[in-house]
């Protein structure tokens, strides 16, 4: 028996575009998939993230959410494969303070998880790059103008995945 | 005399009022605010001026939230000799809430927290509940008691663990006080049977950071007091399942039974921390006395309570001197070590904030408050919750005028500190719980006794120490977590019994009333006080207070120039490196303030006047606005 492919939504809440993860997987939620992929708010601390995934051990996982890079104009879609070699210790030990204070970020996530090992080989990062980032509900333009790649990307992301049943 | 600088007296049968004659009972004296004056003049002071160093830290690290702490160090008497505390960021849920449906306050508040959510939650949900004459079955509030249990079980272990541990850890005393590691290393422990430590040495290898025993048990054990909040909210962070009245969870008898294993793991890891954090405390404090005024303080502290007796507790105001008084953790004002009152009413009459050096405006000024008694006739004033208004007003650059986004929450005009340890503190003193066979209030401390699970059951003492320094913060947050499993076990032990007799409500309907209403729910968070003072009419919110208890200990000096809890605490902490003063750590210093567990908004800037921000992060807010 395998583990299942976990879509993960990572986001701010009332932040605008910076909620895009959290929106995303609320948007999407509702549509059909296949067996054995899990779609989850994963917005919140990153240890708690890793409990998480140690708890389900997922066979691939696709972390969703939008992450100021400021490299790329807004709106911009950004995947990667996750390399998992995780940062040093010294900086993961200072991102998991951060996280056990309550501090919700997508690269403390990735850098906690990567440190005990609990992402699986195959992980993929879809991030957009966001523009407003004031207190408020819905996505500027750009942002909005990219939730439909980051779905087309998504489903090829599980369409690649060995689903199980 | 409860009141010793607010003119309140009270009248025979014990109703408060204020004393005659007085013409302006909250008046206010600016005075200046008090701090460390350099030499610059007399005799000597150009021969041999103190060797100064300014030493900021910004912000302050391993903390949930932005702090920042500016002190001055005085390298020749080896001590700190002043100290500002700045808190870097406005939240503006009281903005945020003006206007809205009441029961949203119950999920948005939530958010002012990051690492226990739950508790505002469920201070708001008893402030609502207050305001709309309601009351839940006593199964809904023993579930809430449970859930609570289980949240400090997220809390204790992340900071003695991962936020306060690595400061007395191998890496980094071997930084600042090498010839303590090698004073460890032939140290052994007294309760070396307990937690399985040998020597001293290799205690502190297990506070190391990421690779220490008890830095990586402590993390995983916040996964246990998240599985219990879990059983009792469905969902946690942030539980949505808390309402006026009670919780809308589906309980089950599994979810009690599930709820006990997880207890049950708990026991052990409790008998654990205690056993550590005794020998770490008592270890410093032997190798060097001084470890006592590292932090210290007057023992000043404020307590709202928190676990309600389920046959007590009728959500009134009216009646909340007796429901307080059955708390498992009883509410308290303590000054100069004695346990002045357990009163509610006492607690919230002397309640005042302050923003003279804060960065906002005084409200006072627009006008006569809203109200000048609480419902039940008793004085307020205007500085108090229920009349104040978040004004924010970002100017000032200096120490002398305004500095931080904290308040200056006083009590009776006090400099008041809360933690953990001072609900412990509080429930000693008055030498009485409720009946719980696992807990005993003695005047002087409490005996726990935890049952049998991997461990033999053990029965622990806490005793009142004689100064509130570092150490005895972070001693007291261990014993707490034994003090919280007795009060567990005590509750789900209750639960059981409601269970058992089919009284299996835990909710109570309502209708969201339309006439004004003023209410206060009081409870307590990880780091102590917390109260929701709410103001209601026409079904909506006119104003909505959230104070914390890292408002209380992070304020910035109040109006009579006197500097807030962390700032007393560092001024005058010694210097205890070992090392050239160009290798000062101030780690004595950064001990002094992680040992109050700080909670402050998360390492995000904001510029109010463009809503820009530099850093996104989602984060705990708890003293702020």
């Amino acid at each position: 028996m395998t583990g299942p492919v976990l879509v993960g939504g990572i986001g701010l809440p009332w932040l605008r575009d910076l909620d895009f993860g959290t929106q995303f997987i609320a948007r999407i939620e509702h549509e059909r998939w296949p067996d054995g992929v899990l779609l989850e708010d994963l917005s919140y601390a990153a240890h708690r993230v890793l409990h998480r995934l140690q708890e389900i051990v997922p066979t691939k996982v696709v972390l969703v959410g939008a992450m100021p890079r400021e490299v790329d104009p807004p709106g911009t879609v950004r995947r990667y494969t996750l390399d998992l070699t995780p940062p040093p210790p010294q900086e993961v030990h200072e991102r998991l303070t951060e996280a056990v204070g309550g501090i919700i970020d997508l690269d403390h996530t990735l850098a906690v998880v990567r440190h005990w090992g609990a992402f699986p080989a195959d992980t993929t990062v879809i991030e957009v790059e966001p523009e407003d980032r004031a207190f408020g509900l819905g996505f500027s333009n750009a942002v909005e103008r990219a939730f439909e790649e980051v779905l087309r990307l998504v489903r090829e992301e599980i369409g690649a995945a060995e689903v199980s049943g | 005399m409860c009141f010793r600088n607010l003119p309140i007296e009270f009248d025979g049968a014990g109703n408060a009022r204020l004393r005659e004659g007085v013409a302006d009972p909250y008046a206010v004296t600016v005075a200046e605010p008090k701090g460390y004056v350099r030499p610059h003049d007399g005799p000597g002071a150009m021969v041999a001026p103190p060797r100064l160093r300014d030493w900021s830290i910004d912000p302050v690290t391993r903390v949930a939230g932005a702090l920042a702490v500016h002190t001055v160090l005085d390298l020749e008497k080896r001590e700190a000799v002043e100290a500002h505390s700045q808190a870097m960021l406005f939240r503006g849920y009281e903005v945020i809430l003006k206007g809205r449906d009441p029961r949203d306050a119950i999920d948005i508040s939530s958010r002012a927290c990051g690492v226990c959510g739950g508790v505002h939650s469920t201070v708001s949900s008893l402030a609502i509940e207050q305001a709309f004459g309601i009351c839940p079955p006593p199964l809904g509030v023993l579930v809430r008691n449970l859930g609570e249990v289980g949240e400090m079980f997220y809390d204790h272990p992340l900071h003695l663990g991962l936020l306060a541990g690595p400061d007395y850890s191998t890496s980094i005393v071997s930084v600042t006080n090498p010839e303590l590691v090698t004073r460890a290393e032939s140290t052994r422990c007294p309760h070396a049977d307990v937690h399985g430590f040998a020597t001293m040495k290799d205690l502190m290898d297990a506070l190391n950071p990421l690779t220490g025993k008890i830095y990586l048990e402590s993390l995983e054990y916040t996964r246990v007091g998240r599985i219990m909040c879990m059983q009792m909210y469905g969902k946690y962070p942030h539980p949505s399942t808390l309402v006026p009245g009670g919780v809308s969870t589906t309980i089950s008898t599994s979810s009690f039974n599930e709820y006990y294993t997880q207890l049950g793991k708990i026991f052990d890891y409790c008998k654990v921390m205690a056993a550590t954090w005794d020998d770490i405390a008592d270890f410093f404090l032997e190798a060097n006395p001084a470890y006592e005024q590292v932090g210290a303080r007057p023992t000043n502290m404020i307590q709202t309570g928190i676990w309600d007796d389920p046959e007590a507790y009728d959500a009134t105001y009216a009646n909340c001197n007796e429901w307080g008084d059955r708390r498992w953790a009883l509410p308290g004002i303590i000054l100069d070590g004695e346990l002045r009152t357990t009163r509610l009413t006492d607690i919230n009459m002397g309640i005042e904030e302050f923003v003279e050096h804060s960065y906002y405006d005084d409200w006072t000024t627009n006008g006569a408050p809203r109200f000048a008694t609480d419902p039940l006739g008793n004085p307020i004033s205007p500085y108090h919750a229920w009349n104040k208004e978040t004004i924010p007003r970002p100017e000032g650059k200096n120490f002398k005028e305004k500095y931080s986004w904290d308040c200056a929450p006083r009590w009776d005009r006090q400099v008041m500190e809360s933690g953990t340890y001072g609900r412990m503190w509080t429930t000693a003193l008055a030498a009485r719980t409720q009946e719980n066979p696992f807990l005993d209030a003695t005047g002087d401390g409490l005996r726990i006794t935890l049952p049998r699970h991997g461990l033999p059951e053990t029965e622990l003492n806490w005793k009142i120490p004689d100064t509130l320094n570092a150490l005895e913060r972070n001693r007291g947050r261990a014993y707490a977590m034994a003090f919280t499993a007795a009060i567990g076990m005590n509750c789900i032990l209750k639960a059981f019994e409601y269970w058992r007799k089919g009284e299996t409500a835990v909710s109570t309907p309502y209708k969201v009333p339309k006439d004004e209403r003023v209410a206060v729910g009081f409870w307590e968070a990880g780091r102590g006080y917390l109260t929701h003072h709410l103001h209601m009419d026409k079904g909506k919110i006119v104003n909505y207070q959230i104070n914390t208890p890292s408002t209380w200990n992070a304020s910035p000096r109040d109006p009579f120039g006197n500097p807030g809890p962390y700032e007393e605490a560092i001024v005058g902490t010694p210097i205890l490196e070992s090392v050239s003063d160009d290798d000062v750590k101030g780690i004595d210093v950064l001990r002094a303030i992680r040992s109050f567990d700080p909670c402050m908004p998360c390492t995000t800037h904001m510029d109010t006047g463009k809503g820009v921000i530099v850093r996104e992060v989602n984060s705990c807010g708890c003293t702020l606005e």
